[in-house]
This record gives structure tokens, sequence and C-alpha cells, in this order.
């Protein structure tokens, strides 16, 4: 195999790295407390004081996007990690060992990608009810198939790969050859996926939140703060157009990112 | 013609499976219609009763059965929220949305194609690089805040159109199709980028080929075998996606319809989802289901036509 240089995309790199550290501060320290309602000002303006303005109840919309940023992080980061280890195992299976149980799984696979993941996530919502732990379970189920059929096509790519083939001629293990020999090869594919995946999870999650069926109160959202400030729009549209923005720049910065991933 | 009807068959099969599963889910959760319409305080005897006259206590196989006829005779159940028929409650939702999504699509086609052709003949120059930049930006937009914006620029700040006064196609046709080009614009312009980019990518594959070098050196314009000559090649990978934007536009146009107030079949789902009321949220999913499922065997069999080469086992 010849090495695969990385370049990582500088602006998309620089982009990401502050909005997630921002996020991480502000799970220490925010400039206000993100919930703290204050009369007078009410509406206020973007200023020095209130970088991104305040809401209909005077809370300030920085500190509130830094809590928001963090479910979508934390939603995005889950439903990565539930799609990408159960599309791991799935992909494993039908690709190495193949045959019919690969067939079936690949059908049933197959309808469920060609469905838009966040109408199934809805569905799963609609049966579960609706809050942050469902919305995680929900988008993560719903991305297993897409991880799943990309895991199986890169094995199957290296199923005959001569350094397989001198594996098992050692008489390394099954289990072993998938996890140990093979996927390490496949891990640039799986950060691309992930990093799309990521992005996929963000926007689902923000459009439940936005419809009100997603995250619930008490806990932060950036797409339930634009749904509930769309009727002071034309009073104060810094308090929905700031959370949006945050969600354009996430997800700018992880497509970038993974742009560079996916060139070999 | 063994491709088609092999084709078909797993048609019919895939639909069948999907509406097993989708009744499945929605009657293996606890609660049923009879629980959420008497409320916390009936008797069990009351509860009895009315699951008896909704037929809820029949066996699990017969209840799917007779759904399942009910659904292709076009009797999608009774909303209990409602208390109308399903299919009376989105009959006329649905030719919402689908004019929402035809009218994003027109734009998508009508826009990505010259775009892409351009970016491609412009390769690497500075216009294709900005152009590119401006697509990876307008593909990180979330559809809903690229309604909120349109409704805060041309609504509410030049004033083009009344946010939130939806027009119905019985009241004006014409203020009808004006009212929802904006929700279409809002969801077309993050799939025309990526639109932009595929056909972009595919293009520049081909531009490698023999083929385009043979037809340069018969004399055709630029624009002659970019148009055509490639073009015809490169939108060949190009129709999986469409077809996937089509189905993503179904879907998202449930998010869109809450921007601009517009009570078509996602506000729908979202209110029933929210009033556990399951015989119109099955009856709607199972329908965008057939409809995504339908459109997939129309591309597979389109590709056969527009390219007989393709070997169609895979």
């Amino acid at each position: 195999m010849h090495k695969k240089k990385l370049k990582i995309n500088k602006f998309g790199a620089i982009l990401s790295f502050v909005i997630v550290l921002m996020i991480i501060i502000g799970i220490f320290a925010t400039p206000y407390d993100p919930n703290k309602m204050d009369a007078a000002s009410k509406f206020s303006a973007p200023s020095i004081n209130h970088i991104f303005g305040c809401d209909q109840f005077g809370r300030d919309i920085f500190s509130r996007v830094l809590v928001g940023g963090r479910t979508t992080l934390l939603v995005g980061g889950c439903t990565v990690l539930i799609g990408a280890f159960f599309g791991m195992i799935l992909g494993a299976i039908t690709g190495f060992i193949g045959g019919i149980v690969d067939e079936i799984l690949m059908r049933i696979n197959d309808v469920v990608a060609s469905f838009p993941s966040i109408l199934l996530a809805l569905v799963f919502i609609s049966l579960l009810g609706p809050n942050t732990g469902n919305v995680i379970l929900a988008l993560g189920i719903a991305f297993i198939p897409s991880f799943a059929r990309i895991v199986r096509s890169e094995f199957i790519k290296y199923k005959d790969a001569d350094f397989v083939k001198s594996a098992k001629l050692m008489k390394v293990g099954k289990i072993r050859i998938l996890f140990v020999h093979i996927m390490p090869n496949i891990m640039p594919t799986m950060l691309a996926t992930a990093a799309i995946g990521f992005n996929n999870a963000v926007l689902a999650e923000a459009g439940m939140s936005y419809l009100g069926i997603g995250v619930m109160p008490p806990d932060a959202s950036l797409g339930r703060m634009m749904s509930e400030s769309q009727a002071y729009l034309s009073v104060a549209p810094w308090c929905a157009i700031f959370p949006g923005l945050f969600i354009v720049l996430m997800i700018l910065g992880f497509s970038l990112l993974s742009e560079s991933l996916n060139r070999k | 013609m063994k491709y088609i009807l092999k084709k078909t068959g797993f048609l019919v099969i895939t639909l069948l499976v999907i509406s097993f599963i989708t009744f499945l889910a929605f009657n293996i959760i606890p609660g049923d219609a009879a629980l959420s319409k008497l409320g916390t305080e009936a008797t069990v005897d009351q509860v009895n009763m009315l699951r008896e006259e909704l037929g809820l206590n029949a066996p699990f196989f017969s209840r799917y059965l007779s759904w399942l006829g009910g659904f292709i005779g076009g009797d999608f159940g009774i909303s209990f929220s409602y208390m109308i028929p399903v299919k009376e409650l989105i009959s006329g939702k649905f030719m919402i949305t689908i004019t929402m999504t035809i009218m994003a699509f027109v734009f998508i086609i009508l826009f990505s194609i010259p775009i892409a052709v351009f970016t491609a003949y412009k390769e690497n120059k500075i216009v294709d690089r900005v152009i590119t930049f401006l697509n990876q930006l307008f593909m990180s937009i979330p559809g809903f805040f690229l309604g909120i914006l349109i409704t805060f620029i041309f609504g509410l700040t030049f004033k083009i159109f009344m946010p939130g006064a939806y027009i119905s196609m019985q009241e004006n046709i014409g203020q009808y199709f004006y009212y929802l080009l904006f929700p279409s614009v809002a969801m077309a312009i993050p799939k025309t980028a990526m639109g932009v980019k595929i056909l972009r990518s595919s293009l520049i594959e081909e531009k490698k080929k023999r083929y385009v070098r043979a037809a340069r050196s018969r004399g055709n314009s630029n624009l002659r075998i970019y148009g055509v000559y490639m073009l015809k090649n490169a939108v060949i990978p190009v129709l999986t996606f469409w077809a996937m934007t089509i189905a993503d536009l179904i879907a998202n146009s449930v998010i869109i319809e809450r921007v601009f107030s517009i009570p078509g079949i996602g506000t729908l789902l979202v209110s029933s989802i929210a009033n556990r009321d399951f015989a119109v949220v099955q009856a709607i999913i199972i329908i965008i289901a057939v409809i995504i499922i339908v459109m997939n065997y129309l591309v597979d069999l389109l590709y056969k036509i527009i390219d007989p080469r393709i070997d169609l086992k895979n």
C-alpha cells in the first residue's frame, strides 16, 4: 500500500477547532447565566456587553448558543458513535463473510438507507417520545445503514488483498484479521464518513428541535432557539440568526475537514 | 425484460416488508388508540369495549392483513384526534408538499447544471474556486435556517411576500405558487450546491476521456462539447443523487412548512406525532416510503434506458 498523504484543510481545521474549543470552555463558564432573565436587556441588540444580543426574556444569546452548541455536539458525537459502531460490525460481517446473510442484510440496508434519516428519526421519536436520549438513539439507528454500506465495500476491497491472504496462511484467527489487519486500513474512509454523518446528525437534530419534537427543555438546543425567536424576527432578528450561523459554521468546518480526509 | 420483472418483484417485496415493519412498530408500543382516546380515567371495561369496537382485540396478523387490504384500497383508517378518515385529512395536504418538491426540484436542475458545466470548464481558475467555496458554504446551511433568512430578507425587509400568509390553491392559484416559491427555493439552494459539486466532479472525470479530444478535433465548440457530449455522460452517475434529492426534499418540506406556516403534510405529521395519532403518522410515513421506493425503482429502470451497457445485476 502506498502512503496516503493527508492534507488537512487549514480553514476547516481552524474553524472546527475554535468552535469545539468555545463549546468546551462554555461547559465551565459562559459570559452570563444562559437561563437568567433580565427584563432590562430584553431584545437588546448585539453590543460589547452581549455580543450576540439578548432574547425576549433578556437572556444572553451568546451564552445560550454555547450551551445549545454543547447539546448539538453531544447529539452529533453520540449519533456517529452508535452508527459507526454497529455499522462497523454489520459491515464487517456482511463484507467479510458474504453469502446469503450478506444478501438479506444488504437488501434491508438499502431500503433503510434510501429513506431520509430525519424521517426515520421522526418515526422513532413518535414511538419513543421526544427527549435528548431518544434523539440520539433514533438518529444513531438511522445512521447505521450508511456506515454499514461503506464498511462493507471497504472490507470487500481488502478481503482478497495479499496481506489478508498471508495472514490466513499463518492461521491468524478470523476476528483478528477483521479487527487488527483490515480495520486500520479503512480508518481514513471511516473518519470521512463519520464527519459527514456528524453533519447530517447536526442538521437532523437542529431540524427536529426546531419542530419541537427533538431535544426538549430544560436541555438547550440551537434548533429550538430558532423556532422560539422566529416570532420576533422583525424586532430582533439576531435571536434567530446567531444560533443559525453557529450551526452553519459548525457544519462548514467539519465538512471542509472531511473533504480533506476524503482526498487521497 | 427479465430484469424489469425481477426488479418489479423486489419492489413488491420491499413494499410489503416496509408496510409490515411500520405496522409492527406502531402496534407494539404501549398505549393504543383506545387508551389515548379515553384518557387515563377510563375503566378497564370501557377501554376493552372501545378496543372491541375499533377491532384492536383481533389477532395481530389478521389486523395487519385487514389494515393492508384497506390501505391498498385507499382506506387509511380514521384519525382519532380529528375523527375523520385519514384519507380526507391528507389528500389535499399532499398536493402542497408535492408542489413544493417539484418546484424545488426544477430549481435545482435549472441552476445546478449550468453552474456545474461552467465551473468544470473553468476548473481551478479563480471563478471556479470562488464558486466552489460558496458552494461549500451553501451546502452547510440548513434549509430551515435559509427559510428564516429568506423570510427576514424578502418577507420582512423588502416585503415582496407576506410571511405566514399562505394562500390555498382554491383561493388563488397564482398566489399559491408565488407563496410556495420561497420555501421551495429555501429547500433547493443547499441541494443545488450539492448537485453542482457532484456534477462538476463527474464532468471533470469526463474531460480526460478520448471522445472529448475526438470531438474537439472535429471542430466542435467548447459549449457543444461540455453542454452536449460530456454532460450526457457525466449526468449518469448523478441520476441516483437526483432521486435521493427528491426523497430529501419531501423530508425537508416537513421542516420548511413550519418556517413558512404552510398547512401541508409536514405540519400534520408533526402535530400527529405530538398527539400520538398513530393512524395518521403511519399513513404518512408509508405513503412517503412508497413514493421513495417507487422512485428508486424508476431510476434503476431509467439507467437501463439511458445507457444499455450498464450491468444491472449489481
